[in-house]
């Protein structure tokens, strides 16, 4: 069936099929986009084997053949000029190693990272100042980020803000820690 | 590239700090970390990072998705953008979100899929800073883009919309600068950085970005910020 309009949108290039239905009359049975590429500047975009097929069921026509090789690169996320409503602007910024832990909070050495040329500090933190799903990553030797800064809201309101954010890293599995040891033995090949 | 080749690299490689003046601060700072590879999207889902304990329960129960299928995954939660198609993973703080903790997201991510193919990293930075007046501002354009070229054929005035710098280093990896005005801040002005590297030597991929990022990921920052507060102090002397 041979296509009888084509066009360009958003995703692709389409073009349509017809049928006629029971009584007689042609309408539009699919849709059919059938090329590439979407958005522009992004030549390391993926092929997306996507597909566009709509059937007009009025037609009581069924998919006929679906097409392939549709490619819908998605754009890159940024936010750089993005309309965000709210942001942070970071003032201070400390990294910080838990040194030991009470029933009420922990002691930790913080090294700023804002003024480097700053010497160590240690502080003491209260478990209020972390939030529920941190709190099991809080022990000594474990690190995290401590952020001051304001965070300008939606309605326009400027609110000081700390934030204190543990670091989630994974840990060695002893399969790893294993092939580590093997790796680092001379007598294995 | 090797173990030492990054070590060195830990220090400013884009260094051009021709002021002392008072650090300027941008108002609003973001970064990215684009992987380029071979990657399976639909198991690149907030349960995952939940599971692998990479984000918090709560954060990944009330991501946002857009998409979950074979070919993307994109979500997106209190902190981050997440958009991974089967050649490149995006992972993007939002602007609420401070950018230190990105690094750790990749760098997990990739520690757990070891064996996923890699073959470049992009690191990118982007912040908006004030000027604090119109004719400050102009003059970061003017300083960037001279306009005596421009007036001759043109009516009005002109101004500059965009500048896009690249440059590569001697070991092949580069970086590319884009400045614009600013769209979030009043005479403001937005800067962009990237730096690119290319997977090389016998590392595997995700060895390759662990290491990359260990010790490039806040050095990378730094520069971005210093290249920046450079530029505009540059810019805004008078001549």
């Amino acid at each position: 069936m041979p296509p009888r309009l084509r066009g360009a949108s958003s995703i692709g290039v389409w073009s349509t099929a017809e049928s006629q239905n029971t009584t007689g009359e042609s309408v539009v049975s699919a849709v059919r986009y059938d090329t590439a590429p979407i958005w522009p500047h992004d030549d390391q975009s993926p092929r997306l084997q996507a597909t566009a097929l709509r059937v007009n069921e009025a037609a009581g026509t069924p998919p006929q053949e679906l097409p392939v090789d549709v490619a819908v690169p998605p754009p890159i996320p940024t936010f750089g000029q993005k309309a965000e409503s709210s942001w942070l602007r970071r003032r201070q910024l400390w990294e910080g190693t838990v040194m030991e832990t009470t029933d009420e909070g922990f002691r930790a050495q913080l090294y700023d990272k804002t003024n480097p040329s700053y010497p160590d500090e240690e502080a003491v933190f209260d478990f209020c100042e972390v939030s529920d799903e941190d709190r099991q990553l809080v022990f000594p030797g474990s690190g995290f980020h401590w952020v001051i800064g304001t965070e300008s809201t939606r309605g326009g309101q400027v609110k000081n803000v700390s934030i204190l954010s543990f670091r989630r890293l994974p840990r060695w599995s002893k399969r790893s820690l294993q092939r580590a040891l093997q790796a680092a033995d001379p007598t294995e090949g | 590239m090797d173990a030492t080749h990054l070590q060195l690299h830990s220090e400013p490689q884009y260094g051009i700090f021709l002021f002392e003046m008072p650090d300027r601060i941008p108002e609003i700072s973001g970064a990215a970390i684009v992987v380029v590879g071979s990657f399976n999207p639909a198991i690149f889902q907030p349960e995952w990072f939940a599971r692998q304990n990479l984000i918090p329960v709560p954060e990944a129960d009330q991501a946002e998705l857009k998409m979950v299928h074979p070919q993307l995954s994109h979500f997106e939660t209190e902190r981050f953008f997440i958009q991974v198609t089967t050649e490149r993973f995006v992972a993007m703080t939002r602007a609420t979100t401070d950018t230190s903790v990105l690094g750790d997201l990749v760098r997990g991510t990739f520690f757990i899929l070891e064996h996923t193919p890699i073959t470049a990293v992009g690191l990118d930075f982007q912040m908006h800073f004030s000027v604090g007046s119109e004719e400050a501002w102009h003059r970061v354009g003017d300083s960037l883009a001279p306009k005596e070229v421009w007036t001759e054929v043109l009516r009005g005035r002109p101004g500059m919309k965009v500048l896009q710098i690249e440059a590569t280093d001697d070991n092949g990896h580069k970086m590319t600068i884009k400045v614009e005005p600013s769209i979030k801040i009043t005479h403001g002005v937005y800067f962009e950085t990237n730096e690119h590297y290319a997977v090389e030597g016998k590392k595997t991929g995700s060895a390759f970005l662990d290491e990359l990022l260990r010790n490039r990921w806040e050095g990378a920052q730094d520069d971005a910020t210093k290249i920046a507060r450079s530029v505009l102090d540059w810019s805004l002397v008078d001549r």
